[in-house]
């Protein structure tokens, strides 16, 4: 296929990224307390991450991989915020494991996708 | 982009910005929850400065204790003393107890002999540090000086029988699971925890002959769980009828027990009310003593008892029911949902309306001994249809012998007493007194509780009124054989009134207190039966056709005095009072009634369980929140006023140094309030969690308030020195993070059953100075206790935070306790205002009841501690009153509680759990406090508060509101041992804690770096750019 032709490491990573982006987005609907913030960082993230796959520009295929990094980590721990009594409850006792199993899953996630898109500045994006 | 170094650049830029988007919300979380993370680290982000000569006194509230050591060893030794006291002997055949432990051997029998429960979980666990010694009775036995068979320990310890030790929530002694979630499903298990027959070796059997067989039989308690009659049990081949039966391996095993024993004595582990007539039937078994969630200290109590070291007083509170799955209150306990909630296709309610479920409490006021004793009485008078089947668990006529195992109030000793209700005068509007006069006429020294009930006019098919209900009781002191003593029990005739619905008072409103004009009934007696055998002997001048269940009770006419009204008296106790909770009557909501309340006219009638019910529209807007809509009103509120005042300018100094406030009318007040910003009134209505904000332009320092019934629970408060800073080093109090007792657990009393089966005020108002010691010694100002909701069923898991099913009983518990806690300067907070008389979906259930049932029972529960302000604070529950959540009912927050019973201390929510149903605006309007959380609404449909900041700021009612839930608590913290350390010189200095330097240097360094390699980045691009052109 000709979108693959001649990429390199940062295309693919990148590609990867969006995968877990939205596999981020699609747990986070799950989570017990949310914040439209999150929702606003992840599709931002996920547009930018699509978008170079789609448009082979110079400039934003160069700065994607640090936004998405930012983009990416702001959701994971910006969800905290509305999480953290949650998570407090479980913690000393007061309510069970899985009222927060979705919020872990969703935050790995998030922050694996914002390693991959660190990884992705490392890279070129064609060989 | 293939220049290396460029991508280099673009990694490391990557790492370091990604690094700062991570830092700046965790810092953000951090300084959201910057009181949790203060108190957890023992950090604090004020500190209070004298700024003037340092000669100023400035402590109000002194303990007595030279010591943290001296008042641990105070506790302890009370915590033992309550459970003597609070143990009930309920059979004792041949003298069986004491046992003489100098030449008896005991047997301990069940497995819950080595897995006891000493307490709940959650709000009143008894968590301990591993210094302290949590005493089970194996344990208790041990340190007491019993000879104890130790093959039967050995036989409980080892992995077969552990294997089916009672192990739930990772706490041993528990078979509950609590849960904090939302269920359609009933709880379908529990676990009793009993092993097999099959496990008891022949050795070990033999090892029991001849020895004092001591049997325990337990079940437990938590927070967020109850019981459900159609449970199975949990444990691997045994099974039971209902879960508060005796299962078939407890059987079995007391089986055995009286096979190899001497004697059979069998120890009642549980708060909640047990089936146990099948023991008390049993002629071979010798003693049955109740001895409840003793707490990690009152086994020794009970160890005792057993010896005879201690004669025990106690008397139960609450009544043990042959099968009391066939009470009017069991008929509606559990899950009941709307058909038209979020789980249905309506569409009319959302999961986040929390309002799917509801209860109805048709048994109106018949609770307890209520139901029992009124039927009782109605039988023998033959009204009111009391004969029919309906209510008997044997399909024969109803029969009051075959429903009682043992009576509310009832209890032995090992010596006997006999009692004469000498007088009882009365002023309505007054106070009145009963005289009596107890004699020991038995053989050994002890102490004995004299009961004073009442029975009140009833008309038939008029008010409710139960056949009799306790008013108030005392304790003697310890008796020697032979001595008598002439002992008053006071009470306030207020409460003989019974709550007429329809009664138009003279000034038009509807709704009153009403003393019927006839005859009232004062007895005494050794429980509620014992009292209204006495009363019916009394009015029907022979004992032919009464009723005795145990072969102690006397029936004595002459133990009941009359006393007569002339005149219906409707206005005495009615200032200010009417009808404010009419909206709990569910029939109110439909065109014909669809629910029959229970009526002593007819027992047959009201047996129904209420389900299938669809939400009204009118019912909808309770059920969906946010009823409030903030507007632009009035003329503004002044906020953030600079008029020189501080906090402690409200403190008047009493003549013995504690402090008292100005009085509440007084215009300082609102100089001082003005002085708030409403970013800091903000700030403290809605994240009163755990830790109260400081308010800093009035010199208000961050304060602490924690569960819970047992003394500040250990899960939330981890040990004296918990809340200290070495800022505080110089206060007199000061238990530094070294000290021996720093780390030492405070929830180490006997849960409330046990404290009010002692019938003696004395020990709980010294239990609430303790607590008030503790406060002091930990620095703690609020205690969340007492719980003083009503076991409404002995289903009620949570039965253990609350004292009793009467209200009178736990209305003066609850007044001596906060008493003793406030004298110390503690702001005693009791819980849950109102009706959370079950665990499951308590998170939103709409309760409904009349409201004759609401004021007589639940609420007046909570009346004494609330009319006389000894409580400084309540806890709203998490439930809803008739379809509107509980601290947003303003009938109740406002109308009842402020204008009706003048109570002047704060409010405030329970832990937000559903951010929408409990959400603030629905709860700053109604009067209903503050919020009990951190960040609770960050998640909510509404938001918070301060994202609201601008809508507030234009509505003029809601802030006054917001003004008076702070000077609620202002005018009550005043007079606390809050204000130890405060002077009229002190200012409040905001410092940074280290973690939070550490998030700053982070971000900071994060922060350059990135812009460092953002830089060299672009450069790195444009020089190789330049190569590329050149």
């Amino acid at each position: 296929m000709a979108i693959f032709a001649n990429k390199s490491g940062s295309f693919y990573t990148t590609g990867l990224a969006a995968i877990l982006t939205l596999v981020a987005l699609i747990v986070y609907n799950s989570v017990m307390y949310t914040y439209t913030l999150i929702y606003v960082l992840l599709v931002a993230a996920l547009v930018l991450e699509v978008l170079p796959l789609v448009w082979n520009n110079a400039i934003l295929t160069g700065v994607v991989p640090v936004v998405n990094a930012v983009l990416t980590g702001a959701a994971g721990m910006g969800s905290a915020v509305v999480m953290v009594n949650q998570i407090a409850y479980v913690v000393t006792g007061l309510d069970q494991m899985s009222t927060i199993v979705s919020y872990i899953v969703f935050a790995s996630v998030a922050i694996v996708a914002m390693l991959v898109n660190i990884v992705a500045a490392f890279l070129k994006w064609e060989k | 982009m293939k220049n290396k170094k460029a991508r280099l650049w673009r990694g490391l830029t990557a790492i370091t910005a990604a690094l700062l988007a991570l830092l700046i919300p965790a810092t953000y979380t951090v300084n959201d929850n910057l009181s949790v993370l203060n108190s957890q680290l023992g950090t604090s982000s004020t500190s209070m400065v004298d700024t003037g000569d340092g000669t100023a006194d400035s402590v109000y509230y002194e303990s007595e204790f030279t010591s943290v050591a001296d008042l641990v060893a105070a506790k302890n030794e009370l915590a033992e003393q309550i459970s003597e006291e609070g143990s009930v002997l309920l059979k004792n055949e041949n003298s069986a107890l004491p046992i003489d432990k100098d030449t008896e051997t005991v047997t301990l029998w069940g497995m819950n002999s080595h897995t006891p429960t000493l307490g709940g979980m959650i709000g009143s666990s008894t968590s301990v540090a591993d210094s302290q010694t949590a005493y089970g009775i194996e344990e208790a036995l041990a340190a007491k000086g019993f000879t104890v068979n130790q093959d039967m320990i050995d036989l409980y310890s080892s992995d077969a029988a552990m294997a089916y030790a009672r192990t739930g929530f990772g706490a041993t002694g528990h078979g509950l699971t609590p849960s904090f979630t939302a269920t359609y499903e009933s709880p379908s298990s529990y676990q009793v925890g009993e092993i097999p027959a099959s496990l008891y070796t022949d050795d070990v059997l033999a090892s029991a002959d001849d020895t004092v067989a001591v049997v325990v039989i337990s079940r437990d308690s938590s927070e967020a769980a109850d019981y459900e009659v159609d449970m199975v049990n949990g444990t691997e081949g045994d099974s039971f009828e209902r879960p508060l039966a005796l299962s078939d391996y407890e059987k079995d095993m007391i089986e055995l027990a009286k096979e190899h024993s001497t004697k059979v004595i069998v120890l009642i582990n549980s708060d909640c009310a047990m089936e146990i007539d099948e023991l008390k039937q049993d002629d071979e078994i010798d003693s049955i003593l109740w001895v409840g969630l003793p707490g990690v200290n009152g086994f020794l109590g009970v160890a005792d008892v057993l010896s005879g070291d201690e004669n025990p007083s106690g008397h139960l509170s609450d009544t043990y029911a042959t099968n009391s799955a066939s009470s009017p209150a069991m008929q509606n306990f559990g899950v009941y949902t709307y058909t038209n909630s979020s789980q249905s296709s309506a569409g009319d309610l959302t999961s986040d309306d929390k309002g799917d479920w509801y209860i109805v409490e048709t048994e109106g006021i018949y609770v307890g001994y209520k139901y029992y004793e009124t039927r009782y009485e109605d039988s023998v008078l033959g009204q009111g249809n009391a004969d029919s089947t309906e209510g008997s668990s044997t399909g024969d006529a109803w029969s009051y012998e075959d429903k009682m195992t043992y009576p509310f109030g009832y209890g032995l000793s090992y010596t006997t007493f006999e009692q004469t209700l000498d007088d009882v005068t009365l002023e309505i509007g007054g106070t009145g007194t009963a005289t009596v006069t107890v004699t020991n006429t038995g053989d050994v020294a002890g102490k004995s509780v004299v009961q004073l009930y009442v029975q009140t006019p009833y008309t038939d098919g008029g008010v409710e009124k139960s056949a009799i209900q306790l008013l108030g009781f005392t304790k003697t002191d310890t008796l020697e054989p032979g001595d008598s003593v002439t002992v008053t029990v006071e009470f306030d005739p207020e409460y003989m009134s019974s709550y007429d619905e329809d009664m138009v008072k003279a000034d038009g409103t509807t709704g009153a207190w009403v003393l019927d004009a006839g005859d009232y009934y004062f007895a005494i007696g050794n429980g509620a039966h014992e009292a209204l055998n006495n009363v019916l002997a009394n009015k029907l001048g022979t004992t032919d056709g009464l009723t005795t269940i145990t072969d102690e009770e006397v029936i004595n006419a002459d133990n009941a005095i009359v006393w007569t009204l002339d005149t219906q008296d409707i206005e005495t106790y009615s200032e200010n009072v009417e009808n404010a909770l009419q909206d709990m009557d569910i029939n109110s909501y439909y065109d014909e009634d669809v629910v029959e309340y229970f009526t002593r006219s007819d027992w047959s009638a009201g047996w129904g369980t209420v389900t299938d019910l669809t939400a009204t529209d009118e019912m909808l807007v309770g059920l969906t929140n946010s009823n409030y809509e903030l507007t632009e009103n009035g003329d503004g509120v002044t906020w953030g006023a600079d008029n020189g005042l501080t906090l402690f300018d409200m403190v008047v100094i009493n003549d013995d140094g504690t402090t008292s406030a100005l009085d509440f009318d007084d215009e300082q007040w609102d100089l001082l309030l003005d002085q708030i910003t409403l970013d800091e009134a903000i700030q403290f209505i809605e994240k009163a969690g755990d830790d109260l904000e400081n308010i800093d332009s009035i010199v208000l320092p961050r304060l602490y308030q924690n569960d819970g019934p047992l003394g500040f629970t250990y899960d939330q408060v981890a040990g004296y020195a918990t809340r200290w800073t070495e800022n505080d080093s110089s206060e007199p109090t000061y238990v530094s993070s070294s000290d021996e007792y720093a780390a030492e657990s405070m929830n180490t009393m006997p849960t409330e059953p046990v404290v009010a089966a002692t019938f003696n005020t004395e020990l709980v108002e010294r239990e609430g100075e303790l607590f008030g010691e503790d406060g002091l010694w930990s620095n703690e100002v609020s205690l969340f206790a007492p719980g003083l909701n009503l076991h409404r069923t002995p289903y009620n898991a949570r039965n253990h935070e609350y004292y009793s099913e009467d209200s009178m009983l736990t209305n003066i518990m609850g007044v001596a306790v906060c008493t003793g806690g406030q004298s110390k300067g503690m702001m005693m907070e009791p819980k849950h205002l109102a009706f959370n008389e079950q665990e499951t979906n308590r998170s939103g259930v709409s309760t409904f009841m009349t409201e004759q049932a609401a004021r007589e029972n639940n609420l007046r529960a909570f009346q004494g501690a609330m009319s006389t302000n000894v409580a400084d604070g309540i806890m709203t529950s998490f439930n809803r009153v008739g379809t509107v959540y509980s601290s947003a009912h303003s009938g109740l927050m406002t109308q009842i509680v402020r204008n009706e019973w003048g109570y002047t201390g704060w409010l405030i929510t329970d832990m937000i759990n559903g951010a929408d149903y409990m959400n603030w605006r629905d709860i700053v309007a109604a009067g209903g406090g503050a919020c009990l959380t951190s960040s609770g609404y960050a998640g909510s449909t509404i938001g918070t508060m301060a994202a609201s900041k601008t809508a507030i700021s234009k509505d003029t009612e809601f802030q006054e509101q917001m003004k008076l839930i702070i000077k609620y608590y202002l005018y009550n913290i005043v007079e606390s041992s809050a204000m130890n350390g405060l002077t009229a010189d002190t200012e409040i200095v905001t410092n940074l804690t280290w973690f939070q330097i550490l998030c700053y240097a982070a971000i900071a360094v994060a922060a350059v770096l990135t812009v460092a390699f953002a830089a060299l980045w672009v450069l790195s691009l444009r020089k190789s750019k330049s190569q590329q052109d050149s």
